[in-house]
C-alpha cells in the first residue's frame, strides 16, 4: 500500500537476527566497547531464538538485558552490521554476545539498580521509531551510547514495530498499545536508584513518549517525581496539531523538551503525505516560531548531513551530532539556564551553516 | 450574547453537483406546511472543526480548530420519514422540509460558559438526560448532524441530543488525516463531557460510531487516569457501534479504564466492509467492529451485540445500529430506561416484545447474538 521508499523506512538490515549462531572469537584488542543494554519490551518472544523478540504484540512487558560489543574499526555515526553471509566477527561488526531474560519487574529493577548505582545514578531510556526490528533498536541504542559517551545506564523501550512485514498503521496501533507500558517502565525506574531519567525518542517513538508523558501529567506526575531529565525528541513523527494538543495537556515543561528536526526528512514527508498533506513535527518549517511557545527548544538540523538518504536519523548517524547529544546529556544535573541553552543552540546552528556537520 | 443566523443566504453555485457535498444549510428559505413536518430536533453541538469560510453552507468544515466551538442546529424531520433512513436533498439542491431532513437554523455560542447555560436549560426541560453522539471516519459536519437527528428521532430518546463533531475531512482518502484529527480532539471531548456533567443532567449517555469510538475510548480512558471514570456518577450508557479500533489497543484501553460499572455495549458485525479496509491497512489485524471472538472482548467488562445476521440499508454494513429500522428502535427502547435504573444483565424478553410491535418489512429482520461478561444469548426476532 505504501510507497516502497517509505516501507524501507528507518532500518535497512534483514533478516532481523540479533544473536549469531557461531560466534567468532576476537581478541580484546579488537573490541572498542562492550555495552549492557537493558530492555523493556511489548514485543512477543520470537520462535526464532536468534531474533529474540519479534514484531508481534505481547499483552504484557518483558524484561531483558543484551550485551553488545562494538568493534575497534567502528566509525562514529555508523552501525557496522554483518551481512547474511559473513561470519559473526566481533572485530568487524556490532555483535550481541548474550541475552539475559528477567522473570519479573522486580528482578529486572534489581539488575538495573545495580548498574545505575555504579554509573552515577543516571538512566537513558531510548524509544525507537517506525519500521524498526528489535535488533535494529538494540544496535541503534548501542551506537548512540557508544558514540555519545553517555555515562549512565542505557535502557531500550521496544514497542512492537512490525518492521518490514506490515506497515505504517500496524506500527501506529502497536505504538498506541504500548503507551501504558512505557509509563509503567518510567515509573518502575523512579522506584530504583536513578536520580535522573533522560529520554531519547526517535520518529514514531516520540509519539509513544509524548503519550506516556501526557498521561503521567494527567495523573499529576509530569516530572516523574522530579527525576525526569532531558527529553530529546528526534525527527518526531507526530502531526503538528496533535503535538500541540499533547504539549497543551502536558503543560510547559520545567526543562524545555528538545525537538530535533530537519526539513529534508524524506521519511516524514511521506508520513505527512499519507496524513493528508499535513506537516509532521519533524519536518515542520515553522517549528521555531510556532512550537517554542509550548515549552520546547527547536534545533533545526536541516543543514546537517545524514548517514542515509532519508535524512530521518541525523541525530544518531551524523558523527558530530551524536557526539553533541552526548555532550548535552553529560552536562551536570543542574538545570542549564535558558541563556546557556540558547548559546549552545546558536553554536550548533553556526556549525551546521559552516558545513561542519 | 449569542449570534443567531436564521437562514444564511448565499449565491447558488451552478454545476453538476454529483460529487459528495457537505451542505447543511439552504441558500434560500424553503417553507413547508406544518402538517408535513414530523418533528423539530434541537441538536446541540461541540466541535473541533473550523468555521467554514469558503463554503458557508457547510457551517463547519474539515479543518481543525485548536479550540472547541459550540452551536445548536434546529433540524426538522419530514412526516414521510421512514425509520432508519435519512431523507436528504440530492446533490446541492435545497432541502425541502416536506421531504427532507432540513437544518432550519444555526445558533452559535460565544464560549463554553454560554453553551453550558443553554444546553443546561434544555437538559433541565427535557428530563435531565443527555445523549452525546460521536460520529465516525469520513463524515462531514452535515453527516454528523443528520445522523444524530435521525437517531434522536427514531430512538425517541427522552433527553437532549449533543453532537460531538471532530474534524473528519469527510473524504474516503482521508483515513490517517482523520485519525490525527481524532487524536487532536480527545481533550475537547473530555472537556465537553465534563461540561455536561456540570449541568443538572443526571445521566449522560454516549453513542459513538466507527472512528468516533476511538475518540470516546480515549476520553474515557483519560478521565479514568484522572480518577473520574464515571463523570461523578453521571455516566450512563456507553454504546460503541462498529468500533474502528485495533483489538489489541481496545483491550489496553479497557484495562486502563477498568471494568465499567455498567458494561459498555459493543455493536459489531462480521460483514462490515468499511472495517475490513481499516483492518487491511493496519496490517491485517482485526478491528473491534468486525472481530469474531465476542467472548474475548466480554471478559474486559463489555457486552457484545453481534449484528452479523441483521441487514443494513447500506452495502458497507457499517452503520446497522442506525440504519436498520429494527435495531435503531431497539436501541431506543433500551435507552428509554435511564442506565441507573436498568437491570444489570441483558434479558431477552423486551426484545421479543419490541419485534412484534414494530411491524417493519422483512428487511428489518434481526438475529442478535448477545455475549455478556457472564453468558451468551441468542435472539432471533424483528420483522414478520
Amino acid at each position: 500500500m505504501l510507497p516502497a521508499a517509505f516501507a524501507a523506512g528507518c532500518a535497512g538490515h534483514r533478516p532481523e537476527e540479533l544473536l549469531g549462531s557461531a560466534m567468532v572469537t576476537a581478541s580484546v584488542g579488537d573490541i572498542s566497547g562492550n555495552h549492557g543494554i537493558f530492555v523493556a519490551t511489548t514485543r512477543k518472544r520470537s520462535d526464532d531464538p536468534s531474533k529474540v523478540f519479534d514484531g508481534e504484540r505481547s499483552a504484557t512487558l518483558s524484561f531483558a538485558r543484551v550485551n553488545v560489543t562494538v568493534p575497534k574499526s567502528h566509525e562514529a555515526g555508523k552501525i557496522e552490521r554483518k551481512r547474511r553471509v559473513s561470519s559473526n566477527d566481533p572485530s568487524k561488526y556490532f555483535m550481541a554476545s548474550e541475552v539475559a531474560g528477567y522473570g519479573d519487574e522486580t528482578k529486572f529493577l534489581l539488575a538495573v539498580n545495580a548498574d545505575t548505582a555504579a554509573r552515577g545514578g543516571r538512566v537513558m531510556v531510548f524509544v525507537h521509531g517506525y519500521n524498526t526490528g528489535f535488533d535494529d533498536a538494540v544496535y541503534r541504542l548501542t551506537q548512540i551510547v557508544h558514540d555519545s559517551g553517555y555515562p549512565g545506564t542505557p535502557l531500550l523501550f521496544s514497542w512492537a514495530s512490525g518492521a518490514s512485514t506490515t506497515g505504517y498503521v500496524y506500527d501506529k496501533e502497536s505504538a498506541a498499545a504500548a503507551r501504558d507500558q512505557l509509563e509503567e517502565t518510567l515509573r518502575l525506574l523512579t522506584r530504583g536508584s536513578a536520580r535522573r531519567i533522560d529520554i531519547v525518542a526517535h520518529s514514531m517513538g516520540t509519539w509513544v513518549t509524548m503519550e506516556a508523558l501526557r498521561q503521567l501529567a494527567i495523573k499529576g506526575n509530569p516530572t516523574l517525581g522530579g527525576k525526569l531529565g532531558d527529553v530529546v525528541l528526534a525527527s518526531p513523527d507526530i502531526d503538528v496539531d496533535v503535538f500541540k494538543s499533547q504539549m497543551q495537556r502536558y503543560g510547559k515543561p520545567a526543562k524545555p523538551f528538545i525537538v530535533l528536526l530537519s526539513d529534508d526528512d524524506r521519511a516524514l514527508r511521506l508520513s505527512g503525505l499519507i496524513a493528508g498533506s499535513q506537516p509532521r513535527v519533524g519536518d515542520y518549517k515553522d517549528a521555531a516560531q510556532d512550537l517554542t511557545r509550548y515549552g520546547v527548544t527547536v534545533v533545526d538540523l536541516s543543514g546537517a548531513k545524514a548517514g542515509d538518504s532519508l535524512n530521518h536519523t541525523k541525530f544518531a548517524d551524523n558523527p558530530e551530532l551524536v557526539k553533541l547529544l552526548g555532550t548535552r546529556l553529560r552536562e551536570d544535573d543542574g538545570y542549564a539556564s535558558d541563556r546557556e541553552v540558547g548559546d549552545r543552540i546558536d553554536a550548533i546552528n553556526r556549525q551546521i551553516k559552516a558545513g561542519l556537520m | 450574547m449569542k449570534t443567531t443566523i436564521a437562514i444564511i443566504l448565499f449565491a447558488l453555485l451552478t454545476g453538476c453537483g454529483t460529487a459528495p457535498t457537505h451542505d447543511l444549510l439552504n441558500t434560500v428559505a424553503v417553507d413547508a406546511p406544518a402538517a408535513d413536518i414530523a418533528a423539530t430536533h434541537e441538536i446541540f453541538v461541540a466541535t473541533t472543526r473550523q468555521r467554514a469560510e469558503k463554503d458557508r453552507r457547510q457551517v463547519f468544515d474539515g479543518d481543525r480548530s485548536p479550540e472547541t466551538s459550540f452551536a445548536r442546529v434546529d433540524m426538522t424531520v419530514p412526516k414521510l420519514h421512514e425509520v432508519g433512513k435519512i431523507e436528504r436533498a440530492k446533490g446541492r439542491a435545497p432541502s425541502d422540509p416536506a421531504k427532507d431532513f432540513t437544518a432550519r437554523r444555526v445558533t452559535f455560542y460565544r464560549d463554553a460558559g454560554v453553551f453550558e447555560k443553554a444546553v443546561g436549560a434544555d437538559i433541565a426541560k427535557r428530563g435531565d438526560r443527555v445523549l452525546v453522539f460521536v460520529h465516525g471516519f469520513n463524515n462531514g459536519f452535515d453527516d454528523g448532524v443528520y445522523r444524530i437527528a435521525q437517531i434522536a428521532h427514531d430512538t425517541g430518546y427522552p433527553g437532549t441530543p449533543v453532537l460531538f463533531s471532530w474534524a473528519s475531512a469527510g473524504k474516503v482518502t482521508g483515513y490517517v488525516y482523520d485519525k490525527e484529527s481524532a487524536n487532536a480532539a480527545r481533550d475537547d471531548l473530555e472537556e465537553t463531557l465534563k461540561l455536561l456533567a456540570n449541568t443538572r443532567a443526571k445521566s449522560i449517555d454516549i453513542i459513538a460510531h466507527s472512528m468516533g469510538t476511538w475518540v470516546t475510548m480515549e476520553a474515557l480512558r483519560q478521565l479514568a487516569i484522572e480518577g473520574n471514570r464515571d463523570l461523578g456518577g453521571k455516566l450512563g450508557y456507553v454504546v460503541l457501534a462498529s468500533p474502528d479500533i485495533d483489538v489489541d489497543v481496545f483491550k489496553k484501553q479497557m484495562i486502563r479504564y477498568g471494568r465499567p460499572g455498567k458494561p459498555f455495549g459493543i455493536l459489531l458485525s462480521g460483514d462490515d466492509r468499511a472495517l475490513k479496509l481499516s483492518s487491511i491497512i493496519s496490517g491485517s489485524k482485526p478491528r473491534v467492529g468486525d472481530y469474531g471472538d465476542a467472548a474475548d472482548l466480554a471478559q474486559y467488562g463489555v457486552t457484545v451485540f453481534d449484528l452479523s445476521n441483521s441487514k443494513s440499508s447500506d452495502r458497507l454494513n457499517h452503520a446497522k445500529f442506525a440504519d436498520n429500522p429494527f435495531l435503531v428502535q431497539l436501541i431506543g427502547e433500551r435507552l428509554a430506561v435511564p442506565a441507573g435504573l436498568a437491570p444489570a444483565e441483558v434479558d431477552a424478553e423486551p426484545i421479543d416484545t419490541l419485534g412484534r410491535g414494530i411491524g417493519q418489512t422483512v428487511d428489518s429482520m434481526a438475529e442478535i447474538v448477545v455475549t455478556t461478561p457472564l453468558r451468551v444469548l441468542k435472539i432471533a426476532t424483528g420483522g414478520e
